[in-house]
């Protein structure tokens, strides 16, 4: 009870969770695949390459995730490992991360409700100020002539349409 | 009429033609900057500059868009290196080295490199395509659904081997990306494959919005998150023209091999300089014995070698297309578009009948490639600024353009919205150590290799020996995807220790 409570790092977990979401993720690819029509009846069916696909996952996830444990239960020395440094560096400044990815949700969620430039202009001036990239002017002045500059590339010169 | 004659006709009446000349500079120069934005592909300019010279003569039409091709192709590495996001698909491999350059203070450096690679490549793909067209169109002709299929399991073997410290990981984020490809309508059997009954979900998940997010947005995620730490390493570039070609003669013969590579890949129809540049990687990767710093950390040999071969593919790629008629990618056939509007038939009769259109073609590749280096060169210093830019301001314009390139290649929110998913799915591999590079790939290449696997299965009626052990094509390229897997195995090392220490005893 005590080895496990203290032998596996964070780092150690993320790593045995992503290979299992791989394992996972290829079982539900599998099944999915196998009940594409004609699967298992005709050599042309829509399934069959997926389920390839499927099956080189699980078994490449799956040796993965057996190798580790091995390497885990052998070594059992993760108490010390680089997890540490990274969870204190995160912990420290781990706010900015999931604020910023928010700002472009919404960014990305305006696009096609309101105007593209206004939304794209909103959104420099609001994650530049919150990455302080400098005084309010400053920013404001950025975000208008990046949004020009958009403008004139893409719309002007290069004909793209915008949302 | 001599083959010399016919050249030198060829080059008085290019080089004559001051309009000619111009629209090569024009040309080339437009192509930079549309391969060096993201979301912007040399698809998308050959196609507006095809309606663009609908009205001109076949000669200022086709000079424009070769040029602007072969820019475009070139372009690609510059936001590779600078911000991670390959410009175009072929220059994903530029950012595997690229972009640790670009974190090192080496952005002009690397950028400087892969000018003199893609100028030496080019050159070397045209001069493939005025010597060796005929050979290696046969050498294409015999690709069946076989080999097509093995060629692209070895273009994803050879990048889930060389991106990364372990090749597992490579081989699950390629089928990822294979996975995620077999989404939308199947051409077989003409029904939705995991649409989930979702309508945009039917024209399948394009390769852009995700190579954007998966590169782009995942990389100014990781930046924003460890702002501090990256802004304190990043130097000022002091390189000068000289460094850049004292680094090809270091690596003189590597280039050669990865010119030949590039031209021989670009000449298989649907492979292109995707795969070329990446098989280039993979073999830099393992030839070159002392780089100059450990491959994925910033080593110029990983930028020379995919921006060689893929500049050398666009020569390769012209020779199926003028011999065959078969057009290699999406720009080969907007060409062939364009030569069809001109009354030109491009095919096995081309040849008797269109020697110094040939030639022409020929000599403009070459001076695209004279003009490219210069602008090139030029521009490298004004691309390498942007390093002065601090990260609070640069990611929130990489993030606006990551949208803008995901939108405006089918002009729809929807591919937005995968640009962002994949950019939080590359985020989370990107920290769990898992190439991104594999994921792209088998998104791209994953309908082709559907197709062929299908095709040569109902060929052969299930009988895969038979299928892939019987034709010597198909054997070589087993051969190599073995060599491939077992080169970045540890198996071979110590099957030799375990052999040799038995001896011993």
């Amino acid at each position: 009870m005590y080895l496990t409570k203290i032998s596996i790092s964070k780092e150690k977990l993320k790593e045995y969770i992503t290979l299992i979401i791989f394992f996972l993720f290829g079982v539900i690819l599998f099944v999915a695949s196998s009940r594409q029509p004609g699967f298992g009846q005709s050599n042309q069916s829509p399934g069959i390459f997926p389920a390839v696909v499927a099956v080189i996952m699980i078994l490449t996830s799956g040796f993965m995730l057996i190798q580790n444990i091995i390497k885990h239960l052998n070594k059992n020395n993760d108490i010390k490992g680089n997890g540490v440094g990274n969870m204190i560096e995160e912990k420290s400044h781990g706010w900015e991360l999931p604020l910023t990815l928010i700002i472009i949700i919404v960014y990305v969620l305006l696009i096609g409700n309101i105007n593209f430039f206004i939304a794209t202009f909103l959104f420099l001036t609001t994650l530049m100020l919150f990455l302080k990239a400098g005084n309010i002017k400053k920013i404001l002045l950025l975000s208008l002539l990046v949004v020009l500059l958009f403008k004139i590339v893409f719309e002007v010169i290069f004909k793209v349409f915008l949302p | 009429m001599e083959w010399g004659e016919i050249y030198l006709k060829a080059i008085i009446f290019v080089v004559s033609s001051p309009q000619l000349l111009f629209l090569i500079v024009i040309g080339v120069g437009a192509g930079i900057v549309v391969g060096a934005l993201p979301g912007l592909s040399a698809t998308m300019a050959t196609a507006l500059l095809t309606s663009l010279t609908f009205g001109w003569d076949i000669y200022p039409a086709i000079v424009l868009i070769i040029s602007t091709w072969v820019g475009a192709v070139y372009g690609g590495n510059k936001s590779s290196i600078l911000i991670n996001i390959p410009g175009t698909p072929a220059a994903l491999a530029a950012a595997f080295d690229g972009y640790p350059m670009f974190k090192l203070g080496e952005a002009s450096y690397g950028m400087g490199v892969a000018t003199i690679g893609s100028f030496i490549g080019g050159l070397f793909g045209a001069i493939v395509l005025a010597v060796g067209a005929p050979l290696v169109a046969k050498i294409a002709l015999k690709f069946g659904p076989p080999e097509y299929f093995l060629l692209v399991v070895w273009g994803l073997t050879a990048i889930g081997s060389i991106s990364g410290k372990s090749i597992a990981k490579g081989f699950l984020t390629a089928c990822l990306g294979l996975a995620v490809s077999t989404v939308g309508l199947d051409i077989m059997y003409g029904t939705g494959r995991f649409t989930f009954g979702y309508v945009q979900l039917k024209g399948g998940i394009h390769f852009v919005p995700v190579l954007i997010g998966a590169f782009g947005l995942a990389e100014a995620l990781i930046q924003i998150e460890g702002r501090r730490k990256i802004s304190i390493e990043r130097k000022v570039d002091v390189s000068t023209l000289r460094d850049y070609f004292l680094a090809f003669f270091k690596q003189i013969s590597l280039t050669l091999r990865c010119s030949i590579i590039g031209s021989i890949i670009g000449a298989i129809p649907g492979i292109g300089g995707e795969v070329a540049s990446i098989v280039a990687y993979d073999h830099a990767k393992h030839s070159v014995k002392n780089p100059s710093r450990p491959f994925g950390e910033g080593a110029y040999e990983g930028v020379l070698a995919p921006q060689t071969a893929n500049n050398a593919a666009v020569g390769g790629a012209i020779i199926p297309l003028l011999t065959l008629g078969i057009p290699g990618d999406a720009v080969t056939a907007i060409i062939l578009g364009v030569l069809f509007i001109h009354g030109i038939r491009p095919g096995p009769l081309f040849f008797s009948q269109g020697k110094s259109f040939f030639a022409i073609i020929v000599v403009v590749l070459i001076l695209t490639h004279f003009a490219m280096l210069w602008l090139g060169l030029i521009g490298n210093r004004m691309f390498a600024s942007i390093i002065k830019v601090p990260i609070p301001i640069l990611m929130p314009i990489v993030v606006a353009l990551s949208v803008v390139g995901s939108f405006a290649i089918q002009n729809r929110v929807f591919d937005v919205y995968m640009m962002l998913m994949f950019g939080i799915i590359g985020y989370f591999l990107k920290k769990e150590d898992y190439p991104i590079g594999p994921l792209v790939l088998g998104i791209i290449l994953g309908n082709m290799a559907d197709g062929e696997l299908r095709r040569t299965l109902a060929l052969y009626e299930n009988e895969i020996f038979r299928a892939f052990l019987t034709r010597p094509i198909t054997i070589i390229l087993i051969i190599l995807i073995l060599l491939t897997i077992l080169s970045k195995s540890n198996f071979p090392k110590k099957f030799i220790v375990t052999i040799s220490s038995k001896f011993r005893k």
